[in-house]
Order: structure tokens, then sequence, then C-alpha cells
């Protein structure tokens, strides 16, 4: 089949005039002022995927520049039937390659961040100059705040200091940690970095005894000896970085950030710091039936209102920062046999923490 | 300076593109529509969001590809031949040597020293110095990118200066223009305008721009008096508005303020309603503005238009206030109401309003016209990308 067409060779926008033909090797073209040229079917492409009505554009591989212009109809369909890669649309053998190797570098990417997130931040938390962890713990604390009033800090304050050394008793890994009391309206306690502890007014009014509080501290001390707070700022910047890249650099989906940046604590740094309290608590010889204590009552609570957790504005109670489970609580073992437990404060201390807020 | 202007020299490349013809042919230039555009932006729509934005480059490089086959030029249309991947590996360049350093840097110099310490702000205001140094040379590179792919009858278009040349032009432009509350405007526009399209062709053939600015500086100078008249009777009506609510509780705040006297809950609300009151001032002048200051940028594309030429051949743009703030009007409501889905549809309307309203006088042999011999870039716009300079 013979039909008229427009061909520009590439090296000139002249527009001429040539007879094409669909012949065994592919497609023969020549004019007047064309030489002749066969285009193999294979290396042909169409420029824009045909459309009935509108003149079938196409290029060849041999000839990067040059166009070939088909407006008769008849001769496009035929052309389309030999050659079905030109009438574009919807190519299923090649999106379906398209597609697997997307989701597959997807998945590659999601699983190398995945493992980057979850193991390197926890490394580089001990790799954090002090001075840097407590610029951390400044901006961080600087939020709570803002949130409500400081009481006192071990810093400052005898009976806080006194617990803080009670808890260290008899355990030479103890970290050093700086103990603050704030007042906020909610019963939780957090570790932030550069090791310092807050414990809110409303978590020490909740406790029965000084040993619920005193478990409570020794499983932020495991959190402090740990750095899960230092990591999971690390991460919470890491996870900032990947949506600005997948932003462009933006500042759009930045905001975002704030919202991981105070995750949850995962199950497993939990139980790191539920370990680190249990052996804490007996070296110091206190006992750790108050933590558990403190738990169920906690668990009680959280049977009467549902929590949200994650920032410090909506920020709930312990439940939602530190994640309660049945073995968790059971994990918590009394003192063994022939440690005589010792009262974590003495009632004058007691008397006095309770009051530290006014 | 209303933003409006950068997207003037936007507007004047597809116009520049807008030629080429038979030999020693007039030229004609029309916007073709054809169906698959729906198709292309609901698509563009759902794989940006589930690849969260990652697919906008395929999805740009697919609006472009049907964009440029509706416009024609003496019969033939445009053909864009870039592809999603060159402009994915150009946004991955400048993230890699240009974005993500910057951010790590930052962010240490956050963690170690705090938020509020001198070093940390000198290094946001280096960052935001040299964003600025190079937002010509995003500008410039984009525009090469996109001629570099966009061929008419089987011939490339090109840019052939140097991006840093621009880059400090436009860089001097730009502080030029605070330090001179504007008026050096028409002039530095007319630079950046000569330097774009001078270096611009199609195949072999040069565009060449050759005028002055003197004819822009009347439109200008009206709408730079009209534009302060109109801020300062918006911020006194604004002003009597609040009086008018508050009244009296007024002065007798700025009374209190000095000696202290009032609560600090009072205080709240009336610098909660001077607050409010300034940005309403804001987002209206915004309008405002933008309106009065759309007689200028028609002025300036239509004297841009006749500065420049082809060959034989002259260009004419019938550009007017009115039918500029119905373009840019009508696209922002088209973008904002269908939540961005309608996106490339608010592109094709720029597009079909340059090739209706832009025309050519005179001829040009297009038998001259001989395939370019430029180098073509392997990887596109990743500055322009993070910059985010391009309409389309």
């Amino acid at each position: 089949m013979r039909a008229d067409a427009r061909f520009f060779d590439g090296e000139t926008a002249l527009d001429h005039a040539a007879v094409v033909e669909l012949g065994a090797q592919g497609l023969e073209i020549e004019g007047p002022s064309v030489p002749r040229r066969v285009w193999s079917l294979s290396g042909l492409n169409a420029v824009a995927p045909a459309q009935p009505g509108y003149p079938l554009r196409l290029s060849h591989e041999s000839e990067p520049g040059a166009r070939l212009v088909i407006t008769q109809e008849a001769l496009s369909r035929e052309l389309i039937a030999r050659a079905p890669h030109l009438a574009g649309g919807l190519n299923i053998r090649r999106a379906g390659r398209v597609a697997a190797i997307v989701a597959a570098s997807v998945l590659a990417a999601a699983a190398v961040l995945y493992l980057i997130l979850s193991y390197a931040p926890q490394t580089l938390a001990f790799v954090l100059p002090d001075s840097w962890r407590q610029n951390l713990g400044d901006q961080v604390e600087a939020t709570l705040a803002s949130h409500g009033k400081f009481c006192a800090g071990s810093a400052g304050n005898a009976t806080l200091r006194t617990l803080a050394g009670r808890m260290a008793q008899g355990n030479p890994d103890s970290p050093p940690f700086e103990l603050k009391v704030y007042d906020l309206d909610i019963i939780n306690a957090f570790t932030l970095p550069g090791g310092r502890v807050v414990v809110t007014r409303k978590l020490i009014e909740a406790a029965k005894t000084p040993e619920e509080v005193a478990g409570v501290l020794a499983h932020e001390m495991g959190h402090v000896y740990h750095r899960h707070s230092e990591a999971q700022l690390i991460r919470a910047m890491g996870i900032e970085l990947l949506l600005r890249l997948a932003a462009g650099g933006g500042d759009t989906i930045s905001g975002l950030a704030g919202l991981f940046a105070i995750l949850r604590y995962s199950r497993d740094a939990e139980r790191e710091a539920d370990s680190f309290a249990q052996a804490t608590l007996i070296n110091a010889a206190i006992d750790p039936m108050g933590l558990k204590h403190f738990f169920e009552t906690m668990r009680k609570l959280e049977g009467d209102a549902s929590h949200t957790g994650g920032l410090f504005d909506t920020m709930g109670d312990i439940m939602s920062t530190h994640p309660l489970t049945d073995e968790r609580i059971e994990a918590i073992k009394p003192l063994p046999q022939g440690i005589q437990p010792r009262p974590a404060l003495s009632d004058a201390d007691w008397q006095a923490l309770r009051k530290l807020c006014g | 300076m209303p933003r409006i202007h950068e997207d003037g020299w936007i507007l004047m490349t597809y116009q520049t593109l807008g030629t080429g013809g038979g030999s020693g042919t007039p030229l004609a230039i029309e916007y073709v529509d054809k169906p698959g555009l729906g198709k292309i932006a609901l698509l563009n729509f759902f794989l940006s969001v589930i690849t969260l934005s990652i697919y906008r480059f395929w999805a740009k490089t697919n609006v472009r590809r049907h964009i440029w086959s509706c416009v024609h030029i003496n019969g033939e249309p445009l053909e864009y031949t870039g592809r999603g991947m060159e402009l994915f590996l150009g946004f991955l360049i400048v993230f890699a040597v240009f974005l993500l350093p910057a951010i790590v840097v930052i962010m240490i110099l956050q963690i170690s020293l705090g938020p509020d310490h001198p070093a940390l702000i000198l290094a946001n205001f280096a960052f935001a110095l040299i964003v600025l140094l190079l937002w010509g040379m995003a500008v410039y590179r984009a525009r090469r990118y996109q001629l570099s792919r966009t061929l008419w009858r089987g011939i490339r278009a090109s840019l052939v200066g140097s991006s840093v040349t621009y880059s400090l032009l436009y860089f001097g432009a730009v502080l030029l223009r605070s330090l001179t509350l504007g008026w050096s405007t028409p002039a530095m526009n007319l630079n950046l305008q000569e330097r774009m399209t001078g270096d611009m062709r199609i195949g072999s053939m040069p565009f060449r721009f050759k005028g002055r600015a003197g004819p822009l500086y009347g439109p200008y100078a009206i709408c730079w008096v009209i534009s302060v008249l109109g801020l300062l009777a918006l911020a006194i009506l604004v002003g009597f508005g609040i009086y008018e609510i508050f009244g009296e509780t007024l002065t007798s705040f700025f009374e209190d303020l000095r000696t202290g006297a009032r609560s600090p809950a009072d205080s709240e609300a009336i610098i909660g309603a001077i607050a409010a009151g300034l940005v309403i001032t804001f987002v209206l002048y915004s309008v405002v503005a933008g309106m009065i200051w759309a007689f200028y940028v028609a002025r300036e594309l239509s004297v841009f238009a006749s500065y420049t030429t082809l060959d034989n051949a002259r260009f004419r743009m019938n550009a007017t206030a009115g039918s500029l703030i119905w373009l840019i009007v009508g696209n922002v409501l088209l973008i904002i109401f269908t939540l961005t889905i309608a996106t490339p549809f608010a592109q094709q309307r720029l597009i079909r309003y340059l090739c209706s309203r832009l025309a050519a006088d005179g001829t040009v042999d297009v038998n001259a016209i001989l395939q370019s011999r430029e180098a073509v870039g392997r990887t596109g716009e990743g500055l322009a990308d993070a910059f985010d300079v391009s309409w389309i």
C-alpha cells in the first residue's frame, strides 16, 4: 500500500513531499527531494499516541531528528496492525514491567530506610557530645515549660536530691540525671535529652507510696541510660529530612515533622527500660511491687478514658508515651529472697515531695 | 513588586517560540485542542498522591507533551521530547549537592547551638542569599531544558548563553529593584528579556530583541502611584474599621499600655484585632495591587513582543489587563476548587491565551533553518524544581 506523506529530514526545517510504502522490510520512504530509505518497523516510534482523525507522526531510531507525517488513515491503520506498539495507549507488558520496577525500588528503599531509622539513631545517640544533648534538652524542656509551672529540680531541691541519690544506691552503672517536677495537668513522667527526668505533680499525687514514684523513676532512668529520647529526636529529624526530600525541599510538609517529633517509644525501648528498672530497684533494695501497683492503677484509669498520644500539645497520660501491656506488668518481679526492702523515702521526705508544687 | 513580572518572562518564551513557516512565509500560531488532558490530569493527581509527590516529574512531562502537541505553527505541531527521568535526575543532583548539605548543616547547628544562636541565624541568612543568587540560574536552566526538548518540524530549539551571567544579572535586578523602590523594574526587565530572548534559537536561526525601556515608564509610573495611594487608602479604611468596632477602648488601650494598667486578657483581644486588621489589609492589597499591575504587565508583554524578531518577522501581542486578570483569577479558582487536580487545564489556558493573542508580521525563510548544533544536556530543571519557578 502506497500513500503520500510529508517528511522532515531533521537537518533542515524544509517540508518534503514523499511517498511511503509498507513493504516487507518496513516503511519505504522516497520523494523528489528525499533519498530512498527504509525504516524498520521495530525502530519506529509514534511521536504522540495514534488517535483516529489525527495524522500519525513517526520518528525512527536510525535518524533522531527526522519525522514522517502520515495523513492517510488507511495506511496508519495498516501500519498499526503490523506494529502495534505505535498505537500507544496502555501497553500491558510494558506497564507491568514499569510497575514492577517501581514497586521493587519503593520496597527496597522502604526496607533500607526502615532499617536505618530503626538502628542508626540509637547508635548516633551515644555519639552526641554532651553539650549537644543539653541543647536538645533545653529545646524540648522549653516546650514543656510553656504548658505548666516548673516546681523544683534536684539541682536546687534537697528532697529531690535525696530521692535521686536513693535511686542510685548500690548501682555504680547508674546514669547521672537531673530530676525535675512540673505542675502539668497530666499523670506522666518523661525523659528528655541530656539526662533530665521530668515527673508531673499529678503523678506524685496519684502515687500511694514513695515506692510507686521510685518505680517510675527507675524506669525513666532506663531511658536515660539507653539514651532513648536522644534517639527518638534524631529519628524524628531523619523523618523530617525524608519528607523534605519527597517534597523537593519545600516547607509544605515539614510541619508534619512536629507530629513525629515525640513518637511513642517502641516496645523494645520499653522492655529495655523495664529491665533496667528491675535491676536498679533490686540494687537499691526498693520494692518493685510499687511500680507494679502503679502500672495497675494506670491500667484501670486507662479503661475509664481513651487516650491520645504523641505531641506535647495534646499529650496524654503515661499510657500515651509508654505503651503498657500485660506482659510488661507480668514481667515485674518482687525482690529476690534475702534482700530486705528499705523505704524509698523517709516519711518526712515523702510529705515534702507531695507538697513540692505548693 | 508583584510576582506577576517573573511570569511575564515565562510568557515571553512561548510567545517567541511561536514561530516558523514555509520558505519566506508568514507565521500562523494556533492552539488546536485535542482530547486526553482530563485523563492525564486524573492519573497525574492519583499517582502523585500515592508516590508522595515523587511522580510529579513524570506528571509534568505528560502535561507538557500534550500541551506542546496542541501548539501548531503553520499547521505543524510542536513536539516535547523531555523525559520524566531527566527531571527526576536533575532534582536528585540538586538535592544531593545543595539542599541536603544545607538542611543537614542547619539541623546540626540547631542541635549543637540551639535555635536562637547567632550562628544559626547567620546560616539561615546565608542560605536565603544563596537561593536568591541561584534563582536566576534556575529560571535560565529551566528555560534551556524546555527549549532543548522542543522540536518543530524535527528542528530543536535552544538557549545558547550562560546561566551564570543571567543569574548575576537577575540578582542585580532584584537588589536594584529594592534600592530604587521598584523604579528600576522596566529597565531591568528589559535587560533580562533581551538576554533571554537574544540567546534563543530555533535550530540555527536566532531570535533577536532590540528596543528601549522608555515606553514602559509611563504605564509603570501610573501603576506605581495608584498602588501606593491604594495602600494608603486601604490602611486608613481598615484603621477606621478597627476604631469603629473598639471605639474609645482603643485610645484608652494605648493610654493603659504606657501606664500598664489594663489587664492582659483585654490587651490580647485588641492586639488580636489589630493583627487581623493588618492581615486583612495585606490580603486585600495583594488582590487590588495584582489588578493594578496587570495593566503594566499587559503593556510589558505587548512591548517586549514588538521588540522581538525572527528573521524578517516581527511579533505582535494583543495582551490586555482585563484578559490577563481573567486568565489568572480563573486559573487560581480552577486550581483551588479542584484541589489542584485541574492544574493541567490552568496551564492549558495560559498557553492557549498566548497562542491566540500572539501573531507575527513579515516572513521567515524556513528553508534557512538548519538543525541545532547545541549539545543537549542529560538532566533538567533541578534547581527550577527545587525553587518551583516553572509554571508548566
